[in-house]
């Protein structure tokens, strides 16, 4: 082996070592576990269960109940009580796509469905609850 | 068998089915022959996904959501095209060197296959989660495909900048082709892309690195590595622009080198193709395509002879697809960045804010030496190859405008180099593991 060939080799041991060092045996064997325990579960439970929703398990729950109820051809969401940005509304929008979403708008635009997350905010009252918040309506 | 086993099922016979009338297609794409194999898998792939995110943006143009029969009919064309138009001849023959010896051939393709499950394990584990792919590439591809249209909010709604209406819109529209074409959106199933893109960027580096004369152990070599660079191949990566990206990177430097060495006559079609994956899928892309443009302009003053017909074919796909990416979704603004920060009247910032880009990335660069510190020394015992050289001086120069494209981020530079150097970086390594493959060879 030239002195070349060795300077290669030990180049890629070194690239080898650092490209799967992350990759713990404890980290495969969890991930083999989550893989086996969760085929055979739903896209909902599987998702649940998921590190998409790890910052808020209850919202997704809330989010998939407001997916079930909200009738066909509902023009938008605006879901008052999570903040205007950030991972609530990001999950928000793509959970519910293709209907746009608002997370705590100063208004809700007309023709929208206004739910809290959370109870109701002053001038609203229940319509119908749904799982950690509510479909909403004026208070009068 | 359950729902996820049956679902996965049913991407792969998508993917499978794009790959295959890619694989058709690519016969148009390069010449015959035992040499050209594994590239022409690849390349199979990458035209078959085109294909896919194609239907899905023909379909979402005329108002109808993605189905089954325009990437049926696409496929099609790609089948005749491949068949009707003239296959490329190879120029001078393939430099294909000895194959490696059996065992380290044996260790080699091990490592391969153990980068490639592992990928699989961290892929699918769950489905896919991370934050981008939430809040742009899956929300966008979401919305086309249950939308059956591009939807104008999409790009003029100011609550929806967060989802970056500048980006392209080539990963969206193949997330609704996938699912237009597999009758359902399941962002579990579809996750079993991302290990086919490793696939195909493992086989486009191996092919291509021992068509241009690398040994067998060479090529599998880099092929082992990258397989196992779990930065590229992470969780949190599936579902973002990056595994895509690198391997649109690869594609574009190997077809770009062909063209220049004349390889053979189908590397200026490929050059078009990888072009067009390049300006679909990040800016990046576009990115890209600039500095080659502008190498291939530094050469030509040197006095190197560089055919129009490569230049042509590396800038006409991107400059179609940002006008029309213009003339459809308008000029979005850019709203990480502030240009204003290049006025002359500013410039006395820019050196605190490049010292501020330049310290967060050397931190980064501190905890990973043994890495950077292995392939400066791969790079310094390669010899000097000149499409080696262009691959490494475009992976270069994308790493350089990453650490100075900072210095506009409104949130700072720190963070921006914080939040994306790594991954971007990262997708650098299929190109840069071509370019110091080649210059190893043995």
């Amino acid at each position: 082996m030239t002195r070349r060939q060795a300077a290669a080799l030990a180049a890629l041991a070194v690239i080898l070592l650092v490209g799967l060092a992350p990759e713990q045996p404890r980290e495969i064997s969890g991930r083999w576990r989550m893989l086996e325990s969760g085929a055979g579960r739903s896209l909902e439970e599987r998702r649940f269960r998921g590190s998409g929703a790890g910052f808020d398990r209850n919202f997704l729950v809330f989010l998939e109940a407001l997916r079930q109820s909200a009738p066909p051809g509902t023009t938008g969401v605006a879901i008052l009580g999570p903040p205007p940005e950030g991972p609530h509304r990001y999950l928000a929008s793509y959970h519910l796509a293709p209907v746009p979403v608002l997370t705590s708008p100063r208004r809700v635009p007309p023709k929208w469905i206004p739910v809290s997350y959370g109870p109701p905010p002053p001038g609203w009252r229940v319509f119908a609850p749904l799982p950690g918040g509510a479909m909403l309506e004026p208070a009068l | 068998m359950s729902e996820w086993i049956e679902s996965v099922a049913a991407v792969e016979a998508v993917l499978f089915a794009a790959a295959l009338a890619g694989f058709f297609g690519a016969r148009a794409l390069l010449p015959r022959g035992r040499a050209f194999f594994a590239e022409r898998l690849s390349w199979g792939l990458a035209l078959g996904l085109a294909l896919l995110a194609a239907a899905a943006a023909l379909s979402a143009s005329s108002g109808a959501r993605p189905g089954r029969w325009v990437p049926v009919l696409l496929g099609i064309g790609a089948i005749a095209a491949g068949a009707l138009l003239p296959r490329p001849v190879e120029r001078g023959a393939a430099v294909e060197s000895a194959p490696a010896r059996p065992l380290v051939t044996g260790i080699l393709i091990l490592l391969c296959g153990a980068g490639v499950l592992l990928y699989c394990l961290r892929a699918l584990t769950e489905p896919m989660w991370s934050n981008d792919y939430v809040a742009i590439w899956g929300f966008k591809g979401k919305t086309i495909w249950a939308e059956g249209a591009i939807p104008e909010r999409l790009f003029s709604w100011p609550s929806l900048a967060y989802a970056h209406p500048e980006y392209p819109l080539g990963l969206p529209l193949l997330y609704a082709g996938i699912a237009g074409a597999r009758g359902a959106f399941d962002d579990h199933a579809m996750a079993v892309l991302f290990p086919y893109l490793q696939i195909a960027t493992l086989l486009a580096l191996y092919g291509w690195l021992r068509r241009r004369g690398a040994s067998g152990a060479t090529a599998l070599a880099a092929a082992a590595a990258i397989a196992c660079f779990s930065s590229l191949y992470s969780g949190f990566l599936v579902g973002m622009a990056e595994v895509p990206l690198s391997f649109a990177l690869l594609l574009f430097g190997a077809a770009l080198a062909d063209a220049l060495d004349r390889t053979d006559d189908g590397a200026v079609r490929r050059v078009t193709l990888a072009a067009a994956l390049l300006a679909c899928l990040k800016n990046e892309g576009l990115f890209a395509i600039l500095l080659a443009l502008v190498g291939l302009g530094v050469a030509r003053l040197r006095g190197r002879r560089i055919p129009a017909s490569v230049a042509t074919a590396a800038a006409l796909p991107g400059l179609i697809v940002f006008l029309a990416h213009r003339l459809a979704f308008g000029r979005p603004p850019m709203r990480d960045f502030d240009f204003g920060r290049l006025a002359p009247s500013r410039w006395g910032a820019l050196p605190a804010l490049a010292a501020e880009a330049f310290a967060a990335a050397a931190r980064i660069a501190v905890r990973s030496w043994p890495l950077l510190a292995a392939v400066a020394l791969l790079i310094l015992i390669g010899r000097r190859v000149e499409t080696g050289d262009r691959l490494l001086a475009l992976a270069a120069g994308l790493l350089a405008a990453y650490l100075l494209v900072p210095i506009l981020s409104v949130a700072g530079p720190r963070w921006l180099v914080d939040t994306t150097l790594a991954r971007v970086t990262a997708a650098l390594a299929p190109l840069l593991a071509a370019g110091i493959g080649v210059r190893i060879r043995r």
